[in-house]
């Protein structure tokens, strides 16, 4: 077995040298009794375990959950399982955490003594904290001498990588209320059109190709012409799901978008209904064509977790071209933007999309629930007295939603005159569902949940 | 509302505390648990220093144990502690200078290094002999001891607000009983593993202190005679050397690796998994 000096030991030499050169000096016995020490078991040790084998030790690492989101605090399980007789009084297991996860009230470095043919197993709650791609690792088993100035490697793990997702808004509303607002959305918007399917719609002529058992023969002989029957199918209705990027984006607030945009996607194909993404700015980011699979999920999501806004205001004329580039008619756009911008180009891009026979509904993040809104309330509380905190805090914070209110009613108005919808997100707390509800409340009135049926 | 913020940010800056808060409901947490490595230290070392100071004073016993002690309780607390465990570091260095000083002026005694052997060791000079050992071979045991992790203060995090405090309580919840339960942490020391080392470390210094002992009273005339000491103390520093290291080089092994030295050929009773005590921190 190989051992090595750690950094204790590094020290332990460094002192040892000292002491021996004082001993040499002075002639204090307890100094030369020290250094004698140090000196032997500093070369006495290595020498004298180099003939043994190292301890089988098994090392195992894996996440509760492979995807984590961030915001959310998942489990990291280490298992440390010795196969072989021998006691080891002390081991130690260090884990390398990547900085975009924390460890909620627990150390990263672990010792312990290991009984032989036992297990040990650590559990790690971890904190994601940012988008991205990562890695757990070095994870090392280290077991050492009783001063642990030696160390030994007895198992390694170089690294568990790990994708953290956006912050799921939708996580804490039920099911069942997430699956009825978006069946209303899909059967508010989805289109029927005739062709084959189960549903009866009606009677027409015979149409050459048509197949002979679609043939009404009880109309046929009433007629005297062969009369076919027409059934209609609901047409899978395509959802394209767009997030303006740019300046005013930046920070958590374009991880909340993404969150948003998760949200949507799930609630929608949970429906059946395919969907697509497009992230801009002043260019086209992402881009991924409406479908079905729930496989296609993971891989929109795999491939733009690590997407960052760039410091560019969004060009809506992109997402004009991009429409008619793509000849898209009869789809739903969600749109998830900002109007700290330019409101103009928002409403001008809503309309352009709506005279293609799309549907559009325009989601407004607020923009003061992201800056330093709260911080500022938390200070004012801490320098003045509370109450004052108080009431400065409503003051600002009022006005601000005030003026937010106004915007958000006119472009509102603006966007009826084409109808387009207009819906919004207050804070980080909201979600799209509770955004979606209130929208639809507000544009079809209280009897919304029955328009489709 | 009226806590303050500390502002202090990651190596990296990904977060500061701030955000962590306001986004995620966290914030930065010393851990709890066990006492970290470098409080047991500062308390051993000002315990040690205390005990030194008081011989010092009360049995006029002036030893270098009492300046190592200063040094290694100034290069602690600068290192680890707190403005105010800083000051005090540094005014009772300086305290003992001043006094060591004015023995020096007053009595016109110069600070003996250690106990110098002159002709003959004493009863006391063996006394001191034996306490400078331990008191160092502990001193040192306990510095170098490894039973604590040593905590990063800006990687742990702890729920703050009322939804993060709930969320991670119902994760814990949900986790119950299965094999990612997440147990709570305790306020004291892991006796087991402190237990299971300790007695190890007791072993090792008790025999090397012994073996140092029997080495230097007995045979020491010996072999330092063939060493070719001129004198005493000449003798004495050669028998110690040759005698620790062969003491080391045929008795360290044994201790720390019992079962495969010595026990290889008895069979030793399976420990069940159920029996997992020494697991850390749980």
């Amino acid at each position: 077995m190989k051992v090595r000096l750690n950094y204790r030991g590094t020290i332990f030499l460094s002192l040892t040298v000292f002491f021996t050169i004082l001993s040499v000096l002075l002639r204090s016995p307890p100094i030369i009794l020290f250094a004698t020490f140090a000196v032997g078991y500093l070369i006495g040790f290595p020498i004298s375990v180099s003939r043994y084998e190292p301890p089988e030790i098994e090392l195992q690492a894996s996440f509760r959950h492979s995807l984590l989101y961030r915001g959310e605090v998942e489990i990291f399980k280490v298992s440390i399982i010795n196969h072989s007789n021998s006691l080891l009084p002390l081991v130690k297991v260090a884990i390398g955490l990547p900085y975009s996860v924390y460890l909620v009230d627990r150390p990263s470095e672990f010792v312990f003594s290991l009984n032989p043919h036992s297990e040990v197993t650590i559990n790690l709650p971890l904190l994601p904290t940012a988008r991205g791609s990562y890695a757990v690792g070095p994870i090392r088993v280290t077991t050492g001498d009783p001063f642990f100035l030696f160390e030994t490697e007895i198992a390694k793990i170089e690294e568990v990588p790990f994708r953290i997702f956006p912050k799921r808004l939708g996580k804490k509303i039920s099911k069942t209320k997430s699956r009825e607002v978006f069946s209303n959305l899909i059967g508010l918007f989805a289109t029927r059109r005739r062709g084959i399917g189960t549903d009866f719609h009606g009677l027409r002529e015979y149409i050459r190709g048509d197949p002979v058992k679609i043939i009404d023969w009880a109309a046929t002989a009433k007629n005297n012409k062969l009369i076919s029957r027409e059934y209609e199918e609901e047409k899978k209705l395509e959802v394209m799901i767009v997030i303006a990027s740019g300046t005013t984006m930046r920070g958590s607030k374009f991880d909340f978008a993404l969150g948003a945009a998760m949200d949507l996607f799930d609630g929608i194909t949970q429906e059946n209904h395919p969907v697509g993404l497009m992230i801009f700015d002043n260019d086209i980011l992402a881009e991924f064509a409406p479908s079905p699979s729930t496989r296609r999920k993971l891989q929109i999501w795999s491939q733009i977790y690590d997407i960052v806004p760039r410091d560019i205001y969004p060009d809506y004329n992109v997402l004009d071209n991009w429409v008619s580039k793509r000849g898209m008619t009869s789809h739903l756009f969600l749109v998830i933007g900002d109007l700290e911008y330019d409101t103009d180009a928002v409403v001008d891009s809503m309309r352009n999309i709506r005279l293609r026979q799309n549907n559009v509904i325009f989601f407004d993040i607020f923009g003061y629930p992201f800056s330093y809104q709260d911080e500022l309330n938390d200070a004012a509380a801490d320098l003045a007295s509370d109450n004052y905190g108080i009431i400065l805090s409503n003051v600002i914070g009022n006005g601000i939603i005030q003026e937010h209110i106004m915007r958000g009613f006119q472009i509102k108005k603006e966007l009826l005159r084409f109808f387009a919808l207009y819906a919004f997100l207050e804070d980080q707390n909201d979600n799209v569902v509770n955004s979606l509800e209130r929208t639809l409340y507000a544009y079809f009135g209280k009897n919304w949940r029955s328009m489709n049926t | 509302m009226s806590r303050k913020l500390d502002q202090s940010y990651t190596s990296r800056g990904i977060f500061r505390e701030e955000t962590l808060y306001y986004d995620l409901g966290y914030r930065f947490s010393s851990i709890r648990g066990r006492k970290p490595v470098r409080a047991i230290n500062i308390d051993l070392t000002s315990f040690l220093l205390m005990v030194s100071i008081l011989l010092q004073f009360l049995a006029s016993i002036r030893q270098i144990f009492t300046i190592g002690l200063l040094v290694v309780y100034y290069v602690y607390s600068s290192y680890f502690s707190g403005k105010e465990e800083k000051a005090t570091g540094l005014w009772i260095l300086v305290l003992i200078m001043i006094v060591f000083i004015m023995d020096h002026i007053i009595g016109g005694i110069s600070i003996a290094p250690g106990n110098v052997l002159s002709a003959k060791m004493t009863a006391l000079a063996w006394v001191l002999e034996i306490t400078w050992i331990l008191l160092y071979s502990t001193q040192l045991l306990i510095v170098l001891q490894p039973t604590t992790a040593v905590i990063d203060k800006n990687r742990s995090v702890m729920p703050e607000s009322d939804l993060a405090k709930a969320e991670y309580r119902s994760l814990r919840q949900r986790i119950q009983s299965t094999d990612y339960e997440v147990k709570s942490v305790k306020n004291i020391i892991d006796i087991e593993l402190l237990r299971n080392n300790f007695v190890y470390l007791l072993q090792v210094i008790a025999l090397i202190v012994a073996g140092i002992l029997i080495i230097d009273f007995f045979i020491w005339q010996i072999v330092g005679s063939f060493g070719g000491g001129k004198n005493i103390r000449e003798n004495y520093f050669i028998s110690g050397l040759v005698f620790v290291l062969l003491f080391f080089l045929f008795s360290s092994t044994n201790l720390l690796y019992p079962s495969d030295a010595i026990g290889s050929n008895i069979e030793q009773s399976e420990v069940s998994d159920d029996n997992n005590d020494d697991e850390l921190n749980e």
